[in-house]
């Protein structure tokens, strides 16, 4: 072996390594970082989230989103009433039912002070809080039956951030699965199918989910069902639109080349290099479908009652909103900041993926 | 114009006196120093050309000289002095002043550079009102239609009406560069004019940059990666490399005498005109350019170069002239020139010798057609379809450790051939008979045996491997689908593989964006050889790659092709990589074979007159041989409407006359040469030779 140069820098690369048994020459190639090579899953899964953070408005929609997960997910422990119980406040003492405020009734239920295990005798009358505004006993008021606005809200994210992503997730592989087919195979096949999915977006999306949920009735199955048949024509459409230009790519020929088949070729070649802008476009569509559970809420289409549900209490608090806003303000609020961060979470992945790649 | 008529039409005052400028970029990572200490001046009627592999800092250059760097970057050391005034510490408005009127810049692509909503000659015009408000409109017209007749274009007057999208490619850069010319610029600056073009419009481009340059007494800065182009059109070249200039001669003197070690490996690395791969290797130097971020202390250079010592490491070179005009920047430019210097063989790519020899033919197309039908133009697609006939009547073979060299202009026909070979368009007509198989419909009706036995290398290394698949795990699909390995063992096999194109077992878990180019390349070759392949298409296989990167490439098919006798298929625009390689070589135009024979033929007459006009074109790297001036007017017809009888009858510049309609006779010579054209052998053969292949210098090899 001839002597060797000390290298000067440690970590250097050789562009083309030399022939075997040739005394080997180190180079700095200046390409391909040794880092994030064999990575475990959980380091690529944080890698994978750079564009996400890198993006200032990306993590601020990210907060807002984690905040409502969070709340979802605690949602029996945050709760301080059963949806469906009505606040019971006490009779002040001597008071007779017309010093109460307008409209309220007595409870069924007597009023025991925070004990349940106070003695019959010792229990005081109580009445239903009804329209309140925000007070100790109820953080963010009651609606016109007396129930916990804060404990409603609470319980109803659950309801929110499991239907909304459950539905679109479904939308999107029906969806992913068509576009895929029609972009890849082309011809007729993309004919019919592009104009099945051509006649579903001539209608207002609002009209096709009531179509759908007022024929089959209002449930948690139909109102999944209806999202994500609302959304399979809009993530078909991307798909195919990314499938037409991946499938000329010479990758994708040489897939062809060694007898791949049709299935393996749109999964596993194509699918992967479209997910980047499919992933964005998933995210702005759950909040699209935040509003259209909210809608079809409001419209008294959505979940059936007495399920707390964010919309349906928009709409109670409609009604009253001159005397006790405060009833549909909060749920309104909720949707709002839930779409809000959504899209913002969406657009600062969009951004900076963009710079990235 | 008056300013014109004013300026000294000749002179020895530079016009652009460039002096250790240095640029650059603020990044997230700090400032990175994208061109430093580069010196060059530049007089008027001189072409200066600024070469160099991508990432050295010429476009960066080009861009400081107008001003337009971006909002992170920033001329940070030196002066450029332009007409006896420093550009560096002028305000935007006075640059801009400065600009419109004595500086033009022509990019590389002619579409984005014309807004395709105006008229030509609203385009044009605007130039001028813009800058001068005394020219008035008509005179406005008048000059650029003058312009466009100063740049050759046919019918200028209705040129003006037109929309850029009306335009060819070639047209659209006419237009452009009359529009450069229009103020009368002290200064052209082009930027890679003629990369997008195809060959025979790139020499009329070129003969054009040439022309204006007389003409106008201008002086153009012409930024290109490309030597052969370099040997064309410049007086002077300055190389450059890791954002410096390493040499600047006269052109003649830097390709007879090269003294920085980067110039020579660019050289060596490059087939001169009518080399052979029998006769000469390419050898090229080890590594990539340096990344501005991390350059080394010493010598830009010296990390790669086979000349570095000791001193090398520590020391900057200072950029020093030689003797007269020949600046070097390197410690050892004396004991180089003098040949006295020694050299580390080791930093050298030198190939194996070995060629392979022909074996049986194991591939004959007969007439073999590609019809593409196009959707009508009716509503729904409906009404009559035309049809495309992408390939029409091709017949060719080919032997068992040979290379057939596929050539033609973009829309010939040529990837289409391939690609119906292969399987990956159906066969419309004709056969294909491939080692006794007949090769019938599309890969999807081929069975894995057949499909082991061909196999495909992409152009584009970006586009070749799937951005989220490991290196190993394509290769390993590929072997698992064309092999019976077994399953414990492909592992070992694709291993074996990456060794064999020399990147080893540490690039199996890697994703190609981790590659760079060259190495790109050669996993898609790994991959195209996992089957044992009997033949391989290889389209545009270093069209894409840096001139000392396609060097190694090419050395590795040759190679493969030595150990495994395989059979290529070559499809390249690239006519002296295709006379270096291919021992046959097939020339198409509008989806049929005009010239076909033994490379040797295409060395002298007879040639088809397409192969003619190819032939000049070729921009040789080499400026001492003058090639014949053969020029086509115009561009390739439309496929859907070919001429009628022979194809070439358009732009042909032996067109006899009527007979031309009729399908052309097929001329077959004693070496196996065939070409397609109505005029007699004997006239053909009498044609003088296009270039004088004995002129041709020696290739300075690094390693003798």
């Amino acid at each position: 072996m001839a002597p060797e140069k000390p290298p000067r820098k440690p970590p250097v690369e050789t562009a083309v390594p030399p022939v075997p048994g040739a005394p080997a020459v180190a180079l700095p190639t200046g390409v391909a970082p040794s880092v994030g090579l064999q990575l475990p899953w959980y380091k690529r899964l944080w890698e994978g989230t750079i564009p996400l953070r890198a993006s200032r408005v990306g993590m601020v929609g990210f907060a807002i989103v984690a905040f409502w997960t969070l709340v979802a997910i605690l949602g029996p422990v945050l709760a301080r009433y059963d949806p469906g119980d009505q606040v019971v406040a006490p009779i002040p003492k001597g008071a007779t039912i017309l010093d109460l405020p307008g409209g309220a009734f007595p409870s069924t239920k007597p009023y025991r002070e925070d004990n349940p295990d106070t003695p019959e005798d010792e229990t005081i009358l109580g009445y239903v809080l009804t329209n309140s505004g925000p007070t100790s006993t109820a953080w963010f008021g009651t609606d016109d039956r007396g129930r916990d606005v804060y404990s409603r809200l609470v319980i109803g994210a659950r309801q929110v951030m499991v239907i909304a992503p459950l539905s679109i997730l479904i939308g999107a592989v029906i969806g992913i699965l068509l576009g895929l087919a029609a972009g890849y195979y082309g011809g007729w096949i993309d004919e019919i199918l592009m104009r099945i999915l051509d006649a579903i977006i001539a209608f207002p999306i609002i009209v096709v989910l009531l179509l759908i949920v007022s024929s089959i009735g209002a449930s948690r199955v139909t109102v999944i069902a209806a999202i994500a048949v609302a959304s399979i024509p809009g993530v078909a459409r991307l798909a195919r639109s990314l499938t037409l230009d991946l499938r000329t790519r010479d990758y994708v020929s040489a897939a062809r080349l060694r007898g791949e088949n049709a299935m393996y070729i749109m999964v596993r070649e194509i699918f992967p290099n479209a997910s980047g802008p499919i992933i964005i476009d998933l995210t702005l569509r759950v909040g699209y479908a935040v509003f259209a559970i909210a809608t079809l809420g409001f419209l008294g289409l959505g979940l059936p009652p007495p399920t707390p549900d964010w919309g349906s209490m928009v709409a109670e608090g409609r009604n009253f909103v001159t005397t006790n806003a405060w009833a549909a303000l909060f749920p309104a609020t909720a949707i709002a900041t839930l779409v809000v961060g959504l899209n913002l979470m969406a657009d600062g992945i969009r951004q900076e993926s963009a710079r990235y790649r | 114009m008056a300013t014109a008529a004013a300026s000294p039409r000749t002179g020895t005052e530079p016009v652009l006196s460039v002096r250790n400028l240095a640029i650059d970029y603020q990044t997230r990572k700090g400032d990175i120093p994208a061109v430093r200490d580069v010196t060059f001046d530049l007089r008027r009627g001189e072409t200066l050309a600024i070469v160099g592999e991508s990432g050295c800092g010429k476009s960066t250059v080009a861009f400081a000289l107008i001003g337009f760097l971006g909002k992170n970057g920033r001329i940070s050391g030196g002066s450029v002095e332009f007409l006896g005034q420093d550009l560096t510490g002028l305000e935007e408005e006075q640059l801009r002043r400065i600009r419109g009127n004595n500086i033009s810049m022509v990019y590389q692509d002619p579409t984005s550079a014309l807004n395709p909503s105006l008229r030509v000659g609203v385009q044009l015009a605007e130039i001028l009102t813009e800058h001068n408000e005394e020219c008035g409109e008509k005179e406005a017209y008048e000059q650029c239609v003058a312009m466009l007749e100063h740049v050759h274009m046919p019918d200028p007057k209705k040129m003006m009406e037109r929309y850029p999208h009306q335009l060819s490619g070639g047209q659209r850069q006419r237009v452009i560069i009359a529009g450069g010319l229009l103020n009368r610029p002290a200064l052209l600056i082009m930027d890679e004019p003629t990369t997008a073009l195809d060959v025979t419009i790139e020499a009329t481009v070129l003969d054009l940059v040439q022309e204006i340059k007389e003409k106008f007494n201008t002086a153009v800065l012409f930024i290109t990666h490309d030597l052969g182009v370099v040997a064309r059109v410049a007086d002077r070249v300055a190389v450059m490399y890791a954002g410096e200039v390493v040499e600047e001669a006269p052109i003649k003197e830097l390709f007879a005498n090269p003294l920085h070690p980067y110039t020579r490996g660019l050289l060596a690395c490059i087939p001169r005109a009518g080399a052979f791969k029998r006769d000469t290797v390419l050898q090229s130097i080890l590594g990539v350019v340096p990344p501005p971020n991390a350059l080394p202390t010493g010598c830009a250079f010296e990390p790669r170069c086979p000349y570095s010592e000791e001193r090398s490491r520590d020391e900057h070179p200072e950029f020093r002239p030689l003797n007269g005009s020949h600046s070097v920047r390197c410690h050892f430019a004396e004991e180089i020139a003098a040949g006295t210097k020694s050299l580390d063989e080791r930093k050298v790519h030198i190939p194996a010798a070995a060629v392979a020899e022909p074996g049986e033919t194991i591939l004959e197309a007969t007439d073999l057609k590609t019809y593409y039908a196009q959707k009508g133009r009716g509503l729904f697609g409906l009404g009559e379809k035309s049809v495309v006939k992408a390939c029409d009547d091709v017949d060719f073979s080919l032997r068992a450790g040979q290379t057939l060299g596929l050539v033609g202009e973009s829309g010939s026909g040529k990837s289409t051939v391939a690609k119906t070979i292969l399987g990956l368009e159906p066969v419309t007509g004709g056969h294909i008979e491939f080692m006794g198989l007949d090769l019938k419909g599309t890969v999807d009706d081929r069975a894995s045996k057949t499909l082991k036995l061909l196999q495909m290398v992409f152009q584009s290394p970006d586009a070749t491997l799937n951005p989220t698949m490991k290196v190993g795990s394509a290769i390993a699909r590929t072997v698992a689908k064309l092999t019976d390995t077994p399953h414990k063992s492909v592992r070992g096999r694709v291993i074996e593989l990456l060794d064999s194109v020399k990147l080893g077992e540490r690039y199996y878990d890697r994703l190609p964006r981790q590659l760079s180019g060259g190495e790109k390349q050669r996993v898609a070759i790994a991959r195209a050889l996992a089957g044992n392949p009997n033949l391989i298409v290889a389209d545009e296989p270093t069209s894409a790659l840096d001139v000392s990167v396609q060097a190694a490439v090419l050395n590795l098919l040759l190679e493969i092709q030595s150990e495994n006798n395989t059979a290529f298929i070559l499809i390249t625009h690239d006519l002296n990589v295709v006379l270096y390689l291919a021992d046959w070589i097939a020339v198409m135009y509008l989806g049929h074979i005009v010239d076909y024979g033994p490379r040797e033929a295409f060395l002298k007459p007879p040639h088809h007159p397409y192969t003619e006009a190819l032939l000049s074109a070729i921009p040789l790297p080499d400026p001492s041989v003058e090639p014949k001036k053969v020029r086509l007017e115009g561009t390739i017809p439309s496929a859907i409407d070919p001429p009628k009888g022979c194809v070439f009858n358009t732009r042909c510049p032996r067109y006899i006359g009527e007979i031309c309609h009729t399908d052309p006779k097929i001329h077959r010579l004693e070496n196996g040469q065939m070409i397609a054209c109505h005029h007699d052998i004997e006239y053909l053969a009498s044609i003088d030779p296009v270039i004088d292949f004995d002129e041709v210098q020696e290739p300075r090899l690094l390693v003798p």
